[in-house]
Formats: structure tokens, C-alpha cells, sequence
């Protein structure tokens, strides 16, 4: 044993003393740099760095690795050794010196990084997030560097000349780059596309990270022990039978690593399967079609202190059969239907299954783990027809998280808000916001009844640190964002809050809550008590940073307060609906050709709003200037790219003509106008003609300008 | 009695293309066989049915601009660090300069590339006529050049062979993985793949060839200074071998 660690020891002091591996702690340290932006730093969240970390060096790092072990794993193969392989230890344990030894010089050549890393997770995120911030990276690169040693050292063998492993290690590196990877692939090796948060870590993608990292870790060392096996038998060895008889166990070990790789293989298959089953809108359409038949829509769950839905329970009630047997059922791929349940493989009312009965009701048992679909809460770009659906499960729940929204695949009818609804969920979970009518306090449970139709967010339970600001309620996970970040964005949110409700007809509210919340990608407005819902990855939260001293980060487009202000109206124009298309287009700043047609009137609509009330609160906001800019433009696409909202040709020309009109009218008027178009829009698409008749007929200014809230 | 010029050209034309042919067998071991199988490759992606024609040019130009500088480029580092490892390099350094050595080698497994690039060109053009250019068969030369003096620069300057590879991926992977990130920064004129660049993103085009120009430019004095640098360690690099 001594021999063995002393040959680790000197062949890793070899190999540490190669200039590359000096150049490659350099270039390590380099991508660690040039992957992210340390201006940005105080946005960012200890996993999500981590995660950052993570990507970048196991991106560029597997690459690295494949180039510079190669030589060494060769090196005693070449003509000179053969002394070296006279030697017992030689032919025994090369592989596994090998191996360990260049294990540990990769480390050794990521120290720098990691140091360096480790410094700025103390700086920025304090002491007790530095542990946790170094175990996420590590965790996270530790298998792909195995993988990589363990593939090079595979091919290293099995192909003599070092020039054609290296060619051979670069065509399966770039191979599987150019796949289209992410987490929920089973051959992304290294961690793409993970979702972070700080409140529930990688939520959805945790079993993901954890089954993607296990595995990878298993075939690492699956692959090191058949690189091992084979280097006895392809090297030149002078004890093969000593090897066999001490390496018995090995075997034993190698088997059993490669029987639970394949099986956490076919694991992760399924999973993932699940995960990406692209939704059917045509099916979501027809039950919004279909809810007008729905007399009564009852649903109960139970949740566990998992997060698991252990029993659910829907009770429809149609007011005709017909609607009952053509309206399909879009319950999530996690949940299991409890048999015996008259509903075919396409989720449809089967008469030919047992259990089919004519009454008009309709009762669905189901119960399991919901897996929420990657479409759901993914930026990758979408079809619009998918990316219209918004959160579709709406539910997530974990030990320490649940989110639960009154539309959602947890309940058969997706589309249509159940009349009445009842969640018993442990006491174990920290409810910070439920809209329930009524709250049943049970020994080890909590029973939440809602007893009307409930569109919105009806419950979140979570570690959030709360603090009182103003008459607001601020709910930010902790260390969401740095302090002075937190502030000012709970600062913005509650002025346009404040100043725009006043005059939105929004009932007056001491209480409002501000709750950032993981998963969804569109702010909620809950007009009934006035919270607001801010999504945990807030595309602009990059306009929180000062670009005072760096001016090199400011961007020609709307300041932080308008593109709030816009973030607010849209909440409040859809309420419940998901208006994907205009917050794209609007604040994402990516969907001006997804826009559906009826809002290429209310996006320019919208983004004038914002102005006016921006210009309210900040009042050095010169939307003048922006709206000359659209006026400036009128239509031209070559002009249109450089506008700070990129609109349709059609809208970019609306714009200025809603500013005529709007600008006679004081904020008040204004917004009075703007509550008008959106009762208008329920029933009509909304046209510039309609918008200045409406103009025409609000109340004299005087009754309303400056005198609070119009009536 | 001295030959006829015409006898003595053909004769001296004939040592040429021998010498060359005895440089690409000592130097360049499966480098035919790994063209060739690169060439099969991308045949093979570049037919790929369910491409349309924008998917199938961005293949082409990663298949034949973003990929081959590594080839050429690793194996342009072997030309005379192979000598050095193999201890033979002081007999070669007898019957000529290492300098003069290097840079025929250099041009030499170049050359070869761009006899594939011509076959691969006449390849593609023929299944899909009209697709590529017929001058996007130099386009990466220019770059195929630059990380073949660059990997090799790096590697006289380290006196190892690694450290040339490494530093090779890293710029390599740096323009093709950060694609996005370094156009922003370099801009257009100073990216090495600009012709791949152009076609998956929406860079002006016209700057394709300032681009090559710009980079032609670098490789000849990166070129320069190889030069010098081996000339400068040719002792150290005769004692190494």
C-alpha cells in the first residue's frame, strides 16, 4: 500500500511539474473569469453562481482534460519502459496510479479557481453560504472530470498513438456538443440548462441533477475499472494471473456499477420522457371551450410532507353528456388515476372502459408525484402556442416549498377554476400567503377552503424572510439579491404599485403583499388583496445594478421603474389569463412576431401606460423622448431594431398616435381611460378608433384630475 | 558535363515531391487516414435528410471552416516536436536548418488539408449544387493556418507539445463554445470563424473576408516569430531530443 500511494505521489508530482499543467490552472481560471460578470455578481443567487461555476469549467474543462491526459496516460507505453514494465506494481496497479494521480492533478490545477471562487462566495454571499456554494460546484464538475479522465484513459489504451486518441477524445467531445443538451438529456454529461432558484435549489430539475450526476459518477468509474481490465490485457504485463486473482472483488464491484448505471439509465429515461412530452394546446383550447358545460367543478387533495399528492379527488358536474364525453382531461404525467376509472389512454370518458356510468357527474381519484414539464418553465424559445401556457401545472411542492395556482395540470380540468377547492397539507410546511376563504387547523394538518372560483396563486408555503416596508409586505427568499438590490426592487414594485392602483379602480389596500415566486415566468396581480407576484428570474433585473460607475453595462432601452411599471400592467391587463406574447414582447423583448393579433393594439397601449405612470414616479423619465423615437421610426424595420421595445411594424406606428391622444388626458384621465379599454378588450379586439371614442367620453377632467381616484 | 535545364528541373521537382513524400511518411503518421475519415464525417452530417438548407450551411461551415484549424493545427505541432521526442531531430538538423524544416512541414500539412478541402468542395457541389461558394474552400485556410503557428509557437515557447495542444483548445473553444460572448467582445473582424459565424448568426457577412485578411495577417507573424523562436532554441531543442 505504501508503494502504491508513493507511486501516486511521485506521478503526480510528474505530471504537476509539466508546464501544461501550469498553463491549464491558467486557463481555468481564465474561463472562471470570462464566464460571468462580476458587476452582476450581486443578482445572482450562491446556487446559481455555483451553477454558473459548474457549466463553464466542465464545458471548457472536459475539453482540456481529453487534450492534456492523453499524453500522460501514454507516457510509460512509449519506447524506453521497459525496464518499468518488468515490475509487479507496473503491471498491477498503472491504471489505478494513473488514474488517481491525474484525478488529483486536475484539482490540484482547478485550486486557483476554486480559491478564487471561494473568495468571492464569502465576499458576496457571507460565510455560511460559502460551504454550501463550494459543495454545489464540486458536486456538480466532480463527475464530469471522472467521466473525462475515465473516457480518456479508455481510448488512451485502446488506440496506440497518442495524435489519434487526442483526434478521437476532440471528435466525441465536439460530438456531444454539438447535441442539444441539457439537464434532462441522459447524455449530457456536463450540467446544461439546470433551473436554479433560491427557494427550492433546482426544484423541478433536482431529481434530474441528482440521477444525471450519480449516473455519471457510476460510468466514470465503470469506465476506469474496464480501462484497468484492459490495460492488463493490452499492455505489455509481466503477473496477468496475480492480477486476476487480487483484482477478484473488482470485478464484483465493476458489475455492480455497471448494473446500476444501466438501471439509473432507464431511470432517467423515463423521467425525462415524461419531463419533455410537448403539451397539446388543441386539447387546453377545448377545455376552456368546454368549462361554459360545467356546472359545478369540486376538487380535493391531500399533500404529504414530501410534496407528493397522496390522494386527489375531482368531482365534475356537466349540464350535458355530450360536453361530459367529448371534453378531454389533461391531468399531469406524474399522477396516476386511481382504478377503476372509465377514462381511456388519451384521457378521454370512455364508455367501453369498467366503471363507466351515464350520470352527469363525474368522479376522477388520482394520486402521485407531479412532474412538471420542462416547456413549463424553461426560457429556451418556444412555439407560441406552448409558451401561451404559461405555468401549466401549476403546482410544485417539495419538503420545504409548495406553490399551488387555482389553473393547473394537478386537477383533471386544467383550464377551468374549480367552484370549490380543498388542499390538506401538513403542518410542516410554512404557509406565507393563502387566498382561502376558510383555514381548518387539524392535529397534523392545515385544511385551506376555497369556496369560489379562485384564478390566481392560492397558496405558497416557504422559507422566506419577511420584512415590513412602507405598508407592504416584502417576501424575498433569503439572499435573493444583495440588500441594497432587494430594496430598490421592493421599492419600485410598491410605488407603482401604490400610484397605479389608485387610479386602476383597485379597491384602496393597507396590506399589500410583494412574494417573489420560483417557476412562473409572468407576474400575478391578486387584485382582490392587491399582491403582487414577481417571478424569481426577473428577466430586467439587470437595471437594478448602477451603471453610474460602469458604463460600459448601460443598454439603450427603458429604466428599471418603467419596465416595472409595464411588468405591473401587464399582471393586471391579463389577471389570471397568461398574456405570454406580450410579456415577451414587452419585457423579455423576444416576441414581437409571436404577438397574437388582437394585442397589437394593447402592447403599444401598454408601453405608453408605463411611460406615463414611470414619468409619475421618476420624474426624471423623459418618455417624450422615447415616444419620439417611435414616431422617428414609423415603421421602418431597419429603425425598429434600435427602438428600446421592439414592436410589430404596425404597432411601432400606433404608438405615437395613442401619445396624441393620450397626452390631452392628465395620468388620471388616463388610466380611467385605460380600466375602460380593458372591459372593452373582454369583449372586442381593441382598435385606435375605440380607444379615441373612449377618450371622448370619459368625464370631464376636472371631476378627476388631481382628485384622487375617479369613480 | 551538366544535364539539360529541362532534365535538371524535371530531376530537381522529382527530389521535391520525394522529399515531401518522405516528410508527410515520418511526420504526419495517419494523417491521411484521419482526413480521410473527417472527410467521411462530414459527409455523413452534411447529408443529414433532416436539414434545411439554412441548418445545412451552418453545417457546412462548422463542418469546413469551425473543425479542420484542430487538425491541421495538431498535427502542424508534431511536424518537429516528434523529432524532439523521438531523439532523431539532431540528425535531421544536420542535413538541414530547422527553421526551413518546420515551415515546409507546416505548408506541407496544410497543403494536404486544402487538397481535401477541394474534394470535399467538389463533393458537396455535386449532391448540392449551387450551396457553398467555390471561395469558401480558402475561407479557413487563413485560420488553419493561424493554430497551426499558434499551437506550434506555444510549443517551441513551453518546449512541450501539451501545453501547444492546450493552448490551441482553449482558443479554439473559447471562439467556437463562447461564440456569442467573444463576437461581442472582438467584434467581427478579429473572430476566427467568421464564415460559420455569419451563417448561425446574423453578422455582417461583408466583414468575412477583412476578417481573413485580419487573421492572415496575425498568422504571419505569429509565422515570424516561430520562426525566430526555433531558431533561438534550436540548441535547447537538439539537447531535449
Amino acid at each position: 500500500m505504501r508503494i502504491f500511494l508513493n507511486s501516486i505521489w511521485y506521478e503526480w508530482e510528474i505530471q504537476c511539474s509539466q508546464r501544461s499543467i501550469w498553463l491549464l490552472s491558467c486557463f481555468y481560471l481564465a474561463i472562471f473569469w470570462l464566464n460571468f460578470n462580476i458587476h452582476e455578481l450581486p443578482l445572482h443567487t450562491v446556487i446559481d453562481f455555483s451553477t454558473i461555476t459548474a457549466q463553464g469549467l466542465g464545458l471548457f474543462g472536459s475539453l482540456f482534460t481529453a487534450v492534456i491526459s492523453v499524453y500522460h496516460f501514454r507516457r510509460e507505453v512509449q519506447p524506453g519502459f521497459a525496464y518499468f514494465w518488468g515490475r509487479l506494481l507496473s503491471s498491477t496497479y498503472y491504471p489505478w496510479v494513473k488514474l488517481t494521480s491525474s484525478i488529483l492533478v486536475q484539482f490540484t490545477a482547478l485550486l486557483p479557481t476554486l480559491a478564487c471562487f471561494t473568495g468571492l462566495l464569502w465576499l458576496t454571499f457571507g460565510a455560511e453560504a460559502t460551504p454550501i456554494g463550494l459543495s454545489i460546484c464540486l458536486w456538480l464538475i466532480t463527475p464530469t472530470l471522472i467521466f473525462t479522465l475515465s473516457i480518456s484513459f479508455l481510448i488512451s489504451i485502446l488506440v496506440r498513438k497518442s495524435i489519434h486518441a487526442l483526434f478521437i477524445l476532440i471528435i466525441v467531445f465536439i460530438g456531444y456538443f454539438s447535441l442539444k443538451l441539457d439537464i434532462s438529456q441522459t447524455l449530457s454529461f456536463a450540467p446544461y440548462s439546470i433551473y436554479t432558484s433560491a427557494l427550492i435549489g433546482f426544484g423541478p430539475d433536482a431529481s434530474f441533477v441528482f440521477l444525471n450526476r450519480t449516473l455519471y459518477l457510476c460510468l466514470g468509474l465503470f469506465l476506469c475499472l474496464m480501462g484497468s481490465f484492459l490495460a492488463n490485457v493490452l499492455l505489455t504485463v509481466s503477473y496477468r494471473f496475480e492480477f486476476w486473482r487480487l483484482n477478484i472483488s473488482l470485478v464484483v464491484f465493476t458489475s455492480a456499477l455497471a448494473i446500476s448505471s444501466i438501471l439509473m439509465a432507464i431511470q432517467y429515461q423515463e423521467i425525462s420522457h415524461l419531463a419533455n412530452i410537448l403539451p397539446d394546446p388543441l386539447r387546453h383550447a377545448q377545455q376552456k371551450v368546454a368549462c361554459s358545460d360545467i356546472e359545478t367543478y369540486t376538487v380535493e387533495i391531500t399533500l404529504d410532507a414530501t410534496g407528493r399528492i397522496s390522494a386527489g379527488n375531482a368531482i365534475i358536474r356537466f349540464s350535458n353528456q355530450q360536453a361530459r364525453d367529448s371534453v378531454p382531461l389533461t391531468l399531469n404525467a406524474g399522477l396516476k388515476l386511481i382504478e377503476p376509472q372509465a377514462i381511456d389512454n388519451d384521457q378521454l370518458l370512455s364508455d367501453m372502459k369498467p366503471g363507466y356510468s351515464s350520470a352527469q357527474d363525474m368522479q376522477i381519484q388520482y394520486s402521485g408525484r407531479m412532474i412538471i414539464p420542462r416547456y413549463s418553465y424553461s426560457y429556451d424559445h418556444q412555439e407560441p402556442a406552448v409558451t401561451a401556457l404559461g405555468f401549466e401545472s401549476g403546482f410544485f411542492a417539495n419538503a420545504n416549498f409548495a406553490l399551488i395556482l387555482g389553473k393547473g395540470s394537478w386537477h383533471p380540468i386544467s383550464e377551468c377554476t374549480p367552484n370549490s377547492i380543498l388542499i390538506n397539507i401538513p403542518n410542516s410546511y410554512p404557509v406565507v400567503y393563502t387566498s382561502a376563504d376558510r383555514i381548518t387547523l387539524g392535529v397534523d394538518s392545515v385544511v385551506y377552503t376555497w369556496e369560489h372560483s379562485e384564478d390566481g396563486i392560492l397558496l405558497i408555503a416557504g422559507n422566506y424572510s419577511q420584512y415590513t416596508n412602507n405598508n407592504r409586505m416584502v417576501l424575498f427568499p433569503d439572499r435573493f439579491m444583495s440588500t441594497d438590490n432587494e430594496a430598490k426592487l421592493a421599492n419600485i414594485y410598491g410605488l407603482v404599485l401604490d400610484v397605479g392602483s389608485s387610479f386602476l379602480s383597485i379597491a384602496p389596500y393597507n396590506h399589500r403583499k410583494i412574494i417573489i415566486v420560483p417557476l412562473i415566468q409572468q407576474s400575478y396581480w391578486q387584485t382582490t388583496d392587491q399582491s403582487i407576484f414577481i417571478p424569481e428570474r426577473l428577466v430586467f433585473a439587470k437595471k437594478l445594478l448602477d451603471t453610474s460607475h460602469n458604463p460600459s453595462l448601460v443598454e439603450k432601452s427603458l429604466n428599471i421603474t418603467t419596465l416595472v411599471a409595464q411588468d405591473v400592467l401587464i399582471a393586471w391587463w391579463c389577471e389570471d389569463q397568461r398574456c405570454q406574447d406580450l410579456y415577451s414582447t414587452l419585457i423579455v423583448g423576444s416576441g414581437e412576431y409571436d404577438i397574437q393579433d388582437e394585442n397589437n393594439f394593447v402592447a403599444p397601449l401598454l408601453l405608453y401606460a408605463a411611460l406615463r405612470l414611470s414619468s409619475e414616479i421618476d420624474q426624471n423619465q423623459e418618455y417624450a423622448d422615447v415616444i419620439q423615437q417611435y414616431a422617428d421610426a414609423g415603421g421602418d424595420p431597419l429603425k425598429s431594431v434600435f427602438l428600446p421595445v421592439i414592436l410589430p411594424d404596425s404597432s411601432v406606428r400606433l404608438l405615437p398616435e395613442i401619445a396624441n391622444i393620450g397626452d390631452k388626458l392628465c395620468l388620471q384621465e388616463f388610466l380611467y381611460l385605460l380600466t375602460q379599454c380593458k372591459e372593452l378588450s373582454l369583449t372586442r379586439k381593441l382598435t385606435l378608433d375605440e380607444f379615441d371614442r373612449l377618450a371622448v367620453m370619459i368625464p370631464v377632467a376636472d371631476d378627476i384630475c388631481g382628485q384622487g381616484s375617479p369613480q | 558535363m551538366r544535364p539539360p535545364a529541362r532534365i535538371e528541373k524535371r530531376s530537381r521537382l522529382l527530389c521535391l515531391v520525394t522529399l515531401y513524400f518522405y516528410d508527410y511518411k515520418s511526420c504526419f503518421p495517419g494523417y491521411f487516414w484521419v482526413l480521410a475519415a473527417y472527410l467521411a464525417l462530414s459527409l455523413i452530417l452534411i447529408t443529414e435528410n433532416s436539414l434545411d438548407l439554412v441548418e445545412r450551411k451552418i453545417r457546412i461551415a462548422l463542418l469546413l471552416e469551425v473543425v479542420p484549424p484542430l487538425i491541421t493545427g495538431f498535427f502542424s505541432n508534431i511536424v518537429l516536436l516528434a523529432e524532439v521526442e523521438t531523439g532523431s531531430l539532431v540528425f535531421t538538423a544536420t542535413r538541414q536548418g530547422i527553421v526551413k524544416l518546420w515551415a515546409r512541414r507546416l505548408l506541407l500539412a496544410n497543403g494536404i488539408y486544402v487538397m481535401l478541402m477541394l474534394v470535399q468542395y467538389s463533393i458537396i457541389t455535386s449532391i448540392y449544387p449551387g450551396v457553398i461558394h467555390f471561395s469558401s474552400v480558402f475561407v479557413s485556410i487563413p485560420t488553419c493556418l493561424f493554430f497551426s503557428c499558434l499551437i506550434s509557437g506555444i510549443s517551441f515557447g513551453f518546449i512541450d507539445m501539451n501545453s501547444g495542444y492546450l493552448a490551441g483548445i482553449f482558443i479554439w473553444s473559447i471562439n467556437f463554445l463562447g461564440a456569442r460572448a467573444i463576437l461581442s467582445v472582438v467584434g467581427p473582424r478579429f473572430y476566427l470563424f467568421m464564415w460559420w459565424a455569419s451563417q448561425k448568426y446574423p453578422p455582417p457577412f461583408e466583414q468575412l473576408w477583412v476578417s481573413k485578411v485580419i487573421i492572415m495577417g496575425f498568422t504571419i507573424l505569429i509565422f515570424i516569430l516561430c520562426c525566430l523562436l526555433v531558431r533561438i532554441r534550436s540548441k535547447t531543442l537538439m539537447v531535449s531530443s
